[in-house]
């Protein structure tokens, strides 16, 4: 390309300040002692402490997966802290008014003001800083609906026979490394709960954030949508610039009952690291969703921008038959992130159906993977797959990697595949020039025009807002 | 306004401009003939910017080194390329890249921007003029377009960037003759006094409607014969033919234009 | 990995007795003892039943009897392409049944045992080129004996197509045999290849590798048959090792061993260098046919192109993986790759892993893959032209099949692949009806 277009300069981490609250913290190290306390914490019944131990002994005897195409110094899991909080003063806060005025201060400058999410965009939001969730918005108005959307723990406490009853029904605490150490410290998460008929009256939201230094986030999210309910949640997440790794593990679990839909949205925008890939959050993170009921759909949409690497494959089990599966993806790396992120679509029941599209960006020294299976099982006869995988590139150091799995059992299967690696085209990019936009202009513009087709499937707001992530992303990228 | 000199332009060891040499003075409408492989396009191309081929020679814009300046600073400074393959870009709202487009010209000229209801009325009101669909604002850049579709959308960037020197590169071809005339039109109502223009075309076609100052007919990558608008009708006549065996029996490439002058 | 004594002493029994002793192959001999064969975990291994083929013991094998081959056998297995052609049974050379192999001045073409100055040079796959290498590579240059070596010089176009043949002819327990090719065109050279390995049903593993090495501006047609009998391992790897400005077409057709994989490995090593990998299989009854393909762009301004069809009926396994790797630092590489496959049945299946791994900006890199069953509006639309719907059926398959035979050059060859397929679709089980293909 042109000249200084391979210019690197530095690009900003919007959202790289950390917040002064006074943090209740756990012991380094990762012990039986410190999944009893992260439960005693959480007040929480024996059988749950039971169901961590029993995931804690597994995870004595894993070790950590070398398949995915990423590279990074071994993680010392006995070197960090698994619980943070920010220290309550007294009681839990009844209203946003209780609310610690400094953590306040920092949703407003994450651009979340609570209040202001409440009153204006009729978003509810449940904000989670390190292991706890410190704000639920909205409650009473989602209660008059019948639906439940709390943290985690209060679902734990509220609604132990449900929690009981999903915890780990679709990402056992067997399923892998991560999720494994998930489930024996998860701290905290949102749990929403839309019983039969309901249409969820408004967008649910939650609000991830790492404040503590040399802290892991283990949050846990689980969704269950009854016969014939809809409900659409989105999640966002960022993080404090630190030079040391923090590491990100949670585990996402869906379940949608017949004829009910999910659609889960994801703008992840953690700490990516810094110019010369030091710092930032490992984000290995197990999302899946079992479309358990006949016509169900859950539909999978996001946008990862953050993160020094991220793993994450979320998926959906089609057991019903009709049933829907999506994932529309937007993932793009610079500097020295690294993404190995793609989904699994297991067909299961009759005539189901999935559709994926992935859009990979890859510049800098990054290294950009989609990885994904698609499997089509005996029973799903007349099922159906259909496969978009671009990547682009920027930059000659820079790599794009797509390592599909198909896997078809049943003939009357129809399955399609494509997919395509290229640079920007210089066409395109002489033609936006040739019109009075900057190679970087048009560079941002040619790159959203690539990922359009899954910024269309994000809520109204947050599509915006992914364009301009996208583009403080690219920032330096091009000249 | 545009002055070349000695312009030759090249990918790897292909020559395909082999010293230009043209004058357009404000106001004026040059037209550049010549058959399939005479490097019309790719002067349209050089002046613009386009990267991938070694220049020579002087083009003074204004005054200024036109060849200096990037893609962008040639477009802020008023240079319009209406392309022979208008380019695709799937995902880029049309509507948007115009207005995205179309700003950031003004801007670099010190005019204020427009606001998205202004630049919507406007826009609408010249692609009346061009009997263009609305619709095709909602579209993505050009991806989907037919031919024609795309040669409006070109003169539609065109009227609304409102360039000072416009290059139009075959924006003819592939136009049924009702299109043509709204295309046409479109040009004609850009002509002023402050305005350069230069039109590429293999057809003499369009020079019925917007008739230029001066006919330049370019082979082998450089002008081998200049004359008034009377030129194009008598290559419409003759072909480029006569005019090939003139400049084949040419003394030398430097011999005055005139004494290869035939019939 | 694997323990590998013992399981090295049930692949390759000792036959020093029969065959004197094996070539040393000291970096092959490592890479069992440390790294081993294969196993189910290995990525490129995943669609390889790789249990059922070591849980097997293998006899030494024996040197067949004079007739147990004849003329008239070996054309129908392998079919006559005229041209020089070499002949191995069970891994021994049989002069008795090859012509010609000394064809003209610059070629030569014989069994390697006969070639007194070994071809020197990097031409075969080597253990120190860790990626690219396996047991089933070690254990060939380890326990293999004999093979064809063709070698064309500079500037030396060949006429007709050298044909090598490897027959098997089994006995009542497994025997495994390791056969070796080597083709190296020079410099600005031309030259067609055939490779056949076809036998008489019974127990066996063949093991085979294949080196094709070619210079600067040489041009390669490559074609390999493989139409083992039902009862037959087929494991083959072929590296094909690319200069500047080479240009290479290579098709495969898979027709025949209860298991089969086919692992095409190619580096183009040099500038505007140019690939052209076809591949046709057609599994039935329970065959499992893999195809691991492997492309690297490691010079700028190459071309590849990969397209792999698969027809995948009764209860078989049809698998293609293909990767495309582009190194950093090269620029203006074009590369693509398709695999279709059908499935004729409810029981059949399919994989396909169509992988890039691009490490460069300047590319052009596209994929598609599809399975699905025959299209049923096409089967419709014949069958309103009052074409029987077993007929259209047939029809259809062969009109897939038809791209892949058409651009085969030989005709002698096209004709012999095509009799085969017919041979092969018409004994398998009669089409399922079309009961629930909508």
């Amino acid at each position: 390309m042109t000249d200084g277009i391979q210019e690197l300069v530095e690009r900003e981490y919007q959202y790289g300040f950390t917040t002064d609250l006074d943090t209740e913290i756990a012991p380094k190290g990762l012990t039986e002692d410190v999944v009893r306390l992260i439960s005693a914490k959480n007040r929480e019944p024996d059988w749950l402490l039971e169901w961590r131990l029993g995931a804690f002994r597994h995870f004595l005897t894993l070790e950590e997966p070398t398949w995915p195409n990423i590279h990074h110094e071994r993680i010392d899991y006995q070197n960090m802290s698994y619980w943070a909080a920010p220290k309550s003063k007294g009681p839990a806060p009844k209203s946003l008014d209780e609310i610690d005025p400094e953590m306040r201060e920092m949703f407003d400058k994450l651009g979340i003001s609570l209040a202001e999410q409440e009153r204006l965009s009729g978003i509810a939001v449940d904000a989670i800083i390190d292991s706890v969730s410190v704000a639920t918005t909205f409650k009473a108005r989602l209660a008059e609906a019948g639906v439940i959307f709390c943290s985690f723990s209060d679902a734990v406490r509220d609604y132990p026979e449900l929690v009981r009853k999903h915890l780990g029904s679709v990402v056992s605490p067997r399923d892998n490394f991560f999720a494994t150490l998930n489930s024996a410290v998860f701290s905290d998460g949102s749990f929403c709960y839309v019983p039969a008929g309901v249409r969820c009256p408004m967008e649910l939201s939650t609000y991830f954030r790492i404040n503590a230094a040399e802290t892991g986030q283990f949050e846990r999210t689980l969704i269950v949508a009854e016969p014939g309910a809809t409900v659409s949640y989105l999640e966002g997440c960022t993080a404090p610039m630190r030079d040391e790794n923090q590491l990100h593990a949670a585990v996402v679990e869906l379940v949608a009952a017949a004829d009910a839909t999910i659609k889960y949205s994801t703008v992840q925008n953690w700490y990516p690291g810094d110019a010369e890939g030091r710092g930032g959050i490992y984000n290995f993170v197990t999302k899946r969703g079992r479309c358990a009921g006949a016509r169900s759909k859950i539909s999978w949409t996001q946008v990862e921008t953050g993160s020094a690497i991220t793993w994450k494959y979320p998926s959906v089990i089609l057991q019903g038959d009709d049933s829907v599966g999506e994932f529309y993806s937007v993932a793009v790396t610079t500097n020295y992130q690294q993404a190995d992120t793609g989904t699994k679509m297991i067909h299961i029941g009759r005539n189901t159906s999935s559709t994926i599209l992935s859009k990979g960006i890859s510049a800098g020294h990054a290294q950009n993977t989609y990885r994904g299976l698609v499997k089509i099982l005996r029973s799903a006869t007349g099922a159906r797959n259909s496969t978009q995988c671009d990547s682009l590139l920027i930059g000659p150091d820079c790599g794009a990697h797509t390592f599909p799995y198909v896997e078809v059992k049943n003939d009357s299967a129809q399955v399609e595949h494509e997919a395509s690696t290229s640079k920007i085209d210089e066409d395109q990019l002489f033609y936006c020039r040739q019109r009075g936009l900057t190679a970087e202009d048009a560079t941002s513009m040619i790159v959203n025009g690539f990922c359009r087709e899954v910024f269309d499937e994000l809520p109204m707001e947050y599509a915006v807002e992914a364009q301009a992530l996208m583009r403080v992303s690219l920032e330096g990228s091009v000249g | 306004m545009l002055s070349i000199r000695n312009l030759s332009a090249a990918i790897g060891t292909t020559h395909i401009l082999n010293g230009v040499d043209l004058q357009i003075n404000a106001g004026e409408v040059h037209a550049i003939m010549g058959p399939n492989g005479a490097g019309k396009s790719t002067l349209g191309q050089v002046l613009a910017g386009r990267e991938g081929y070694t220049v020579t020679g002087e083009v003074t814009y204004d005054g200024a080194n036109l060849l200096a300046l990037t893609p962008e600073a040639r477009a802020a400074a008023g240079l319009f390329l209406a392309f022979q393959y208008p380019v695709e870009i799937p995902g880029v709202g049309n509507m948007y890249f115009l207005r995205t487009a179309v700003n950031a010209v003004r801007l670099a000229r010190g005019l204020p921007e427009y606001g998205a209801i202004d630049f919507l009325a406007l826009a609408k009101e010249q692609m009346a003029r061009l009997d263009m669909d609305p619709a095709l604002l909602s579209r993505s850049v050009n991806a989907g377009f037919s031919g024609g579709e795309k040669k409006r959308n070109e003169i539609l960037q065109m009227s609304m960037i409102e360039p000072r020197f416009a290059i139009l590169d075959e924006t003819d071809s592939g136009l049924d003759i009702d299109a043509l005339r709204v295309v046409a039109k479109g040009v004609q109502a850009l002509r002023s006094p402050d305005r350069a223009m230069l039109i590429i075309t293999h057809y003499p076609r369009l020079l019925e409607y917007v008739v230029p100052d001066q006919v330049h007919v370019l082979s082998g990558g450089r002008i081998i014969r200049s004359g008034d608008s009377d030129l194009a009708r008598e290559l419409e006549t003759d072909g480029y033919g006569p005019t090939f065996a003139g400049h084949a029996r040419a003394p030398s490439a430097s011999a005055p234009l005139n004494a290869v002058t035939t019939p | 990995m694997i323990t590998t004594s013992p399981l090295l002493e049930r692949l390759v029994p000792d036959d020093t007795a029969l065959l004197g002793e094996r070539s040393s192959a000291p970096g092959a001999e490592a890479w069992l003892e440390t790294i081993g064969l294969p196993t189910a975990r290995d990525e490129a291994w995943k669609y390889t039943p790789i249990d059922k083929i070591l849980a097997a013991t293998f006899d030494p094998v024996s040197k067949p009897t004079p007739d147990a081959v004849d003329l008239a056998m070996l054309n129908e297995l392998a079919g006559d392409h005229r041209g020089p052609r070499l002949v191995f049974i069970n891994g021994f050379f049989a002069p008795e049944l090859s012509r010609n192999a000394m064809v003209n001045a610059g070629v030569n073409c014989c069994n390697e045992a006969a070639l007194t100055i070994k071809p020197s040079g990097p031409y075969v796959a080597t253990a120190a080129d860790r990626t690219r290498f396996d047991g089933f590579q070690a254990l060939n240059q380890i326990a293999g004996r004999d093979g064809a070596v063709v070698l064309v010089d500079r500037d030396t176009h060949v006429r007709e197509p050298i044909h090598v043949v490897y027959l098997s002819v089994p006995g009542a327990r497994p025997a495994a045999t390791h056969p070796r090719t080597l083709l190296r065109a020079a410099t600005s050279s031309e030259v067609t290849l055939i490779e056949t390995y076809a036998g008489f049903d019974g127990p066996g593993l063949t093991n085979a590798a294949t080196t094709i090495v070619v210079e600067p501006g040489a041009v390669v047609t490559h074609y390999k048959v493989q139409a083992e009998g039902a009862g037959a391992t087929h494991l083959a790897h072929t590296n094909i090792r690319q200069a500047c400005g080479s240009s290479v077409r290579s098709c495969s057709f898979m027709l025949g061993a209860g298991i089969a994989r086919n692992a095409v490995d190619v580096v183009l090593g040099g500038n505007d260098a140019t690939v052209e990998l076809d591949g046709l299989y057609l599994p039935n009854v329970t065959q499992r046919h893999d195809n691991v393909i492997t492309v690297e762009h490691a010079a700028s301004a190459c071309t590849s192109r990969q397209q792999f069809k698969g027809v995948i009926d009764d209860h078989a396994r049809g698998s293609f993986s293909g990767r495309i790797i582009v190194q950093p630092g090269t620029t203006a590489t074009d590369a693509a790759q398709t695999s279709r496959s059908l499935l004729l049945k409810p029981t059949a299946e399919a994989d396909t892993r169509p992988w890039l791994e691009i490490f460069a900006e300047d590319v052009k890199c596209t994929h598609g893959a599809a399975v699905g069953r025959l299209d049923s509006e096409a089967l419709f639309y014949l069958r309103t032209r009052g074409i029987s719907e077993h007929d259209a059926r047939t029809l259809l398959i062969q009109a897939f099949i038809a791209g892949m035979t058409e651009a085969v050059q030989p005709m002698m060859l096209r004709s012999h692949l095509d009799a085969a397929i017919a041979t092969k679709r018409s004994s398998g089980t009669p089409p399922l009806s079309t009961e629930g293909s909508a």
